[in-house]
């Protein structure tokens, strides 16, 4: 599905006619150039009470999912210690935009980064944002409202239901066998941790522009299609050994971690998930390069992601279960 | 046949770099331009590069899955047998028998023994180096296809 300002526009318009049962114009719409999974348009109507709105639309399966998950969460957690965007609409019919999308309200702020080129004002941004990593990880799941999300028993129920998640992923997408990815699933089933702690909402994808930031404070966190109700050292790993990296190395953003969360940040169980969490984005990138070559989106980032991406993360597996083992 | 594939693909990459690219107004244009540049690059040679690739990684599976069933001893897996057929579907074929096979290996290695948590069947079989090189040479043939993100904007 080709991306077409123009077409777009028209697209964004007619949906929000339909949705809000008027005449709708749309005065500006831009597409955000970062975001792999979704396209992501930010549009402003000439509706004086309306909000500016983020449309986010799959992409064919790219990354291996979908909005629904998404949309009920964001439904939940509105309103609520954690702050996320105010979901408008989550749409299941592929007639207006080719897939399904779901719609929420823009916060105000800036989700961008450019604050990494600025060392001081990126290691300020840094703290703040994982101070508020640690308040998520602080409230139980009931008190966040996700009772109807499918809390699992422990730890150990979750972490076996990410494994299945991600595995099936693999097998979905993968065109041949990766002994090494292999071999990293099987590990992993055999040495998921004992349950230490409670269960709480994981993000997923903790990151630099995945927060939306004004005045320096954390308005809202964003994109949570890999959140999940989990094993919070599953955030902790991901943030300090992938996406984390845009800020420093692993070592002072765990010094950080560890100020902040309730739990012991350390040893095999964090070696645990640094792992996971490399064999998580393999699977991810994989799933990239089948919707490319379906043609389901031609995006050539997909092809990037699906083959640097994915033998890049593979490696990074192999090697850290080879860390772990010595 | 002149001009080649590789000669066209060279021309439509310096049309797309000097003179399309540039024009181009949002940063997902340029983005999507930029990868596609990548990917004529790619492109060139890739044609004749294939086969001696995929051939040699099959050379070196083979020898992967030999050395895994000297060290299952009585456990050892089925060997697929070559293709009749060396041309590209064909290797592709293989290349995909040898890689279940070394799974299977994987497997059945864990089945041997006790394992602890900083035990690794790959490393028991001694085929670990011989994997990452195969995975490092992948990631070589995909060059100057990279992992790379476009112009951030968020909103």
């Amino acid at each position: 599905m080709p991306y077409q300002p123009e077409i777009r526009r028209d697209e964004a318009a007619a949906f929000l006619s339909d949705a809000l049962g008027k005449p709708v114009q749309v005065e500006e719409l831009r597409r955000l150039a970062s975001g792999q999974s979704r396209e992501t348009l930010v549009v402003k109507t000439d509706q004086p009470d309306e909000a500016e709105l983020v449309f986010r639309i799959e992409q064919g399966g790219v990354l291996g999912t979908s909005s629904e998950p998404e949309f009920r969460l964001l439904q939940a957690l509105h309103g609520g210690p954690v702050p996320v965007p105010k979901p408008r609409w989550l749409v299941e019919d592929p007639q207006w935009f080719g897939y399904p999308f779901m719609v929420t309200e823009r916060v105000e702020g800036d989700g961008s980064f450019g604050y990494l080129a600025d060392p001081e004002r990126s290691q300020t941004i840094l703290r703040t944002y994982i101070q508020s990593i640690g308040e998520m990880h602080r409230y139980s799941c009931e008190e966040l409202g996700l009772h109807d999300l499918g809390i699992p028993k422990d730890t150990r129920e979750s972490t076996l239901q990410q494994l299945d998640l991600w595995t099936d992923r693999y097998e979905r997408y993968r065109y041949v066998r990766e002994p090494l990815l292999e071999e990293a699933i099987a590990w992993l089933r055999r040495n998921i941790p004992e349950p230490k702690r409670p269960v709480r909402l994981n993000h997923g994808d903790l990151s630099a522009g995945n927060f939306i930031l004004h005045e320096g404070k954390i308005m809202a966190h964003v994109d949570w299609e890999w959140s999940n109700l989990g094993d919070p050292m599953e955030d902790v790993a991901f943030f300090a050994y992938i996406k984390g990296r845009m800020f420093g190395p692993p070592e002072p953003i765990l010094d950080l971690l560890r100020e902040v969360e309730a739990f012991e940040i350390g040893g095999d169980e964090l070696r645990y998930w640094e792992i996971f969490n490399y064999f998580k984005a393999a699977c991810a990138n994989i799933a990239t390069l089948k919707v490319f070559n379906e043609g389901r989106n031609y995006g050539l980032n997909m092809v990037a992601i699906g083959t640097g991406g994915f033998l890049g993360f593979t490696r990074r597996t192999a090697e850290a279960l080879r860390t772990a083992s010595r | 046949m002149r001009p080649t594939s590789d000669e066209l693909i060279v021309g439509m990459r310096n049309v797309l770099e000097d003179v399309l690219i540039p024009e181009l107004q949002s940063d997902w244009a340029q983005a999507m331009g930029t990868q596609m540049a990548l990917m004529l690059q790619h492109l060139e040679g890739r044609e004749t590069r294939e086969p001696d690739f995929l051939a040699g990684e099959n050379a070196k599976l083979e020898g992967v899955l030999a050395k895994a069933n000297d060290a299952l001893g009585g456990e050892a897996v089925a060997v697929p047998k070559r293709p009749a057929d060396e041309g590209l579907e064909g290797l592709g074929e293989h290349n995909e028998a040898l890689r279940e096979a070394i799974t299977s290996a994987i497997h059945a290695a864990y089945g041997q023994g006790e394992y602890g948590f900083n035990d690794l069947p790959a490393d028991r079989l001694g085929i670990t180096d011989d994997l990452m090189e195969i995975a490092t040479r992948q990631a070589e043939f995909w060059q100057p296809i990279g992992f790379t993100y476009p112009g951030r904007q968020r909103r």
